[in-house]
């Protein structure tokens, strides 16, 4: 497929015309019972194409890469742009880009990554409390972003990672419990085995005969990865777009006192820990570091180039763009900023708690909307500032927006098992817990 | 694809030891539009295109997938894959006997022959409805998509099935403001049909239900939190099931014995009063297909008759290790997915209890109106499930509405926790998402109670 071909050819139709070529391979290994299970390997992609005629922007794609499918894809635009009320504009390039911290992955070879998937589970497997590995799964990713548009844009970039996840599983008085652990690499002969097989070990065993507790409202420490997934499942009350439309209750707020002082939020697509950072957006645009919330204060929601020019300010480099879709927002990495005292210290102040160690049921358990969550959860059960028992069969309830004000510490470590942000744990005043 | 391409490339797939190889050729076409706060934000068409290449020797897989399938790229492909498996080639590839099973979905209207603009029309009617419903409502998000998805199955043992699925849904979220808060309301029918889905469900109805719900619960109170007998009701309520029995019957986790159902074939699982059924045969169902995705058709899998578990899902390469046959419950999201047993229409059969019985009999609970998504581990059973619409029970009586909630339990333990199921029944439309991909399935079952589950909320009792 040659982008100048098709922008080329639609010349004859469209005023303005871009293409979004993304592609990726992956290499995947899955052991069960000592056994290689799954070897997967793939190459795929696709060209996303959207187009300007008479002030209006049309849309369509196409996974085949053949030039016989121009036509078509012209056409599609053209029915698009026919429907379609978004105003969007493309965007030239004409504009400096910031250095970002690249990191390569370097590629495994399948052989000794399957070596290491048998030494890991036969380490985890050491311990004879540890009654099965229900899987052990590893992946590399690379992938590649082009965009090419009549406007003299022409935009390159390639990121890649590796993810390392493995699962145990034990038995107490015919209950099953279950442990989990997690490695993001870019070289996989830096992960260390033996670290990653104690924390999963030490996941699963510290879980056994866990029991639910009474109902009611609790003080709760919720650790730095379970705290963000959940930041993560709520970022979207910052995106510009949903803002406008009136689907984030953060509207009109910009300046006003949102979350506890000790929230520090801050987009941060070039930090150095940030996995898959590009210099540019899902426009073309360059990406930026800027706070959303300082010492409480909302200072800013993240933008295209639409929402921008709606609110009349300079996009800040968040579109995201898929070849199938239209241009969107998201986050392209999210920094809670650390507090002072360690996870110990924070747990030990809690009197009567929960210490929460997980968090599940994200897409279903809770409304960006509303800001309301009722999840599923498990941990310790604290009293006195130690830990009492394990805990399990529970929900944890509450509101986004209230909990971001009773945000009464964070903690000094930060999470690492995640792609898209880095946050650290908090203990929050008071949630409902559901129990027995 | 052309059969002396198909037979080179299985060849070449086999050089390497592997018992059997699978070819997934996928070409699909998709269309969708969104209209939102007054206008339409997006309509795009385009198309999905490739092909999964799949090898098992034993009990271990080798996939690969590509979108270029030129001959030349594909016989690559295949060698490397057959590569992996590092041994010498041991089966031959029988002759091709081609079939194009009558379809079980009848398509009035293809939605490929009417435009972006034709659909229109339907999601202003919409939005129109959800946002006149009432003063609170404040925004509404309308949806439509449909898609033909062709494909074609091809393996060495000389499988050679071709088959379409096209698909509709119309979905209306609509947003309340009250007292400075947003709550929203949700539905989204979807079926194996054309236009005529629009037909059987009015976009206006579907928005004026969404911005009832969204309503309502503006104006509820926190659900209870805690343990207490729940009313599921019917189509949606299915969910339960799904979660808490479904998964953890597919030979996905069974196999490997990673499921508290293993091992458990013709115990009792569930209280009598259960019988539970995933059927892909549905004529016009959302979770029908005629083949699955291994090119077996479907069919009507009984899993647990009056509590007993009668069967498990089954796939081709995970039936090897259970030493059990495909039930046609092969499934994926598309090329991209290596296939394995999943869900169709999965419901619990209708009984004989009355609904305003198990609500008068119930002193204190919850009844669970509207429904969300959910989730499971299957190896401890633990599952959760959302309730979007909810109402008090107190003293036999349905009284006051309740926000969401999200609700937990184990599936060994509440199966059996199931006191009365109703004779009404209904089916619903979701997306379910697995190791193999989201696909659509549908579930489903009459009212039912549940004589103790753990409710979220955020009202201790």
């Amino acid at each position: 497929m040659h982008a100048e071909d098709l922008l080329l050819m639609s010349k004859m139709h469209l005023d303005q015309a871009e293409v979004f070529l993304s592609s990726s391979s992956t290499t995947s290994l899955s052991l069960f019972e000592g056994e290689l299970d799954n070897y997967e390997m793939a190459q795929s992609g696709g060209l996303g194409f959207r187009g300007i005629k008479d002030g209006r922007i049309g849309y369509s794609y196409s996974e085949s890469l053949d030039a016989s499918v121009y036509p078509e894809l012209i056409n599609d635009v053209l029915s698009s742009l026919e429907v379609m009320e978004e105003k969007e504009e493309l965007f030239d390039g004409k504009i400096s880009y910031p250095q970002v911290n690249k990191k390569e992955l370097i590629p495994a070879n399948p052989d000794d990554v399957l070596k290491s998937l048998q030494k890991l589970e036969k380490l985890i497997l050491e311990s004879p409390q540890i009654a099965k590995v229900p899987g052990i799964y590893y992946q590399e990713i690379v992938s590649s972003t082009r965009i090419h548009n009549t406007l003299g844009l022409s935009k390159t970039q390639e990121s890649g990672a590796g993810i390392l996840y493995a699962m145990a599983a034990a038995e107490k008085e015919g209950e099953m419990y279950t442990g989990k652990g997690v490695r993001i690499f870019y070289d996989f002969s830096c992960v260390d085995l033996e670290d990653l097989a104690r924390e999963i070990i030490e996941d699963t065993l510290s879980c056994l005969g866990a029991q639910s507790i009474p109902s009611g409202d609790y003080r709760v420490f919720i650790d730095k990865e379970a705290f963000d997934s959940l930041l993560g499942s709520f970022s979207s009350i910052f995106n510009a777009e949903l803002v406008q439309k009136g689907l984030s209750l953060l509207k009109g707020k910009v300046g006003e006192r949102i979350a506890s002082e000790k929230v520090n939020l801050v987009m941060a697509p070039l930090d150095e820990r940030a996995p898959l950072a590009s210099s540019f957006d899902g426009e073309g645009y360059p990406t930026q570091n800027f706070n959303l919330i300082e010492k409480g204060i909302l200072k800013s929601f993240y933008h295209n180039l639409a929402t921008a020019k709606k609110e009349g300010v300079t996009s800040t480099g968040n579109a995201s763009r898929s070849y199938r879709g239209k241009v969107g927002l998201s986050p392209n990495f999210l920094v809670l900023e650390e507090g002072e005292k360690s996870e110990k210290e924070l747990i030990a102040s809690m009197d009567k708690g929960v210490h929460i160690t997980e968090l599940m049921g994200f897409h279903s358990g809770l409304n960006p909307t509303s800001g309301d969550f009722s999840l599923p959860a498990s941990g310790y059960y604290i009293e006195g500032g130690k830990r009492i028992h394990p805990v399990n069969q529970i929900l944890l309830s509450g509101n986004f927006f209230t909990l971001l004000e009773d945000i009464l510490e964070l903690s000094s470590e930060i999470s690492s098992e995640s792609l898209s942000s880095r946050t650290p744990g908090a203990l929050i005043d008071k949630l409902s817990i559901g129990g027995k | 694809m052309i059969q002396s391409t198909a037979r080179r490339v299985l060849e070449a797939a086999l050089s390497g030891g592997a018992d059997f190889a699978e070819i997934f050729l996928e070409n699909r076409k998709n269309n969708s539009l969104q209209f939102l706060g007054g206008e339409m934000r997006s309509a795009i068409s385009g198309r999905d295109y490739g092909l999964g290449l799949r090898l098992i020797k034993d009990l271990k897989s080798v996939y690969s997938y590509t979108n270029d399938t030129s001959e030349e790229n594909l016989l690559a492909m295949a060698r490397k894959s057959a590569k992996v498996l590092q041994g010498e080639k041991r089966h031959q590839i029988l002759n091709f006997d081609v079939k194009k099973p009558k379809n079980l979905n009848f398509i009035k209207c293809n939605p490929g022959d009417y435009s972006l603009k034709d659909k229109e029309g339907a999601l202003r009617q919409a939005y129109a409805a959800a946002m006149a419903y009432d003063d609170l409502i404040s925004q509404a998000s309308i949806s439509f998509m449909d898609w033909d998805q062709e494909v074609v199955i091809i393996n060495s043992q000389g499988l050679w099935v071709e088959d379409r699925r096209i698909r509709s849904r119309f979905a209306v979220s609509a947003v309340a403001d009250y007292e400075g808060e947003k709550q929203t309301g949700f539905m989204g029918p979807g079926a194996s049909m054309g236009m005529e889905l629009l037909e059987k469900y009015p976009p206006e109805e579907i928005a004026k239900e969404a911005a009832r719900i969204a309503v309502t619960m503006a104006k509820a109170g926190y659900a209870p939190s805690g343990e207490m007998p729940v009313v599921m009701d019917k189509g949606f309520g299915g969910v339960l099931f799904h979660e808490a029995c479904g998964h953890s019957l597919e030979a996905s986790s069974v196999a490997k014995k990673n499921s508290v159902f293993a091992d458990k074939l013709m115990d009792q699982i569930a209280s009598e009063k259960v019988t539970a059924i995933d059927d892909g045969t549905l004529p016009g169902e959302w979770g029908t297909t005629t083949v699955d995705d291994e090119g077996t058709p479907t069919r009507r899998n009984v899993l647990i008759e009056k509590g007993i578990l009668k069967s498990f899902l089954v796939d081709n390469l995970n039936g090897k290790r259970m030493n059990m046959q495909t039930t046609g419950s092969a499934r994926r999201e598309s090329y991209r997915y290596e296939p394995t047993s999943r869900m169709n229409n999965t419901f619990i059969a209708p009984g004989e209890d009355l609904f305003d019985e198990m609500i008068s009999t119930t002193q204190s609970g919850l009844y669970a109106k509207s429904l969300g998504g959910g989730s499971v581990n299957p190896i401890t059973g633990e599952f959760n499930f959302s309730v979007m619409e909810g109402y008090l029970i107190e003293e036999g009586k349905i009284t006051k509405p309740v926000r969401g909630a999200s609700l937990i339990g184990k599936g060994h333990e509440i199966l059996m926790k199931i006191d009365a199921v109703s004779g009404d029944f209904a089916l619903a439309e979701g997306m379910c998402g697995a190791s193999s991909g989201s696909i659509p399935a549908s579930l489903g079952q009459p009212q039912v109670r549940i004589s103790s589950l753990k409710i979220g909320g955020r009202n201790a009792r």
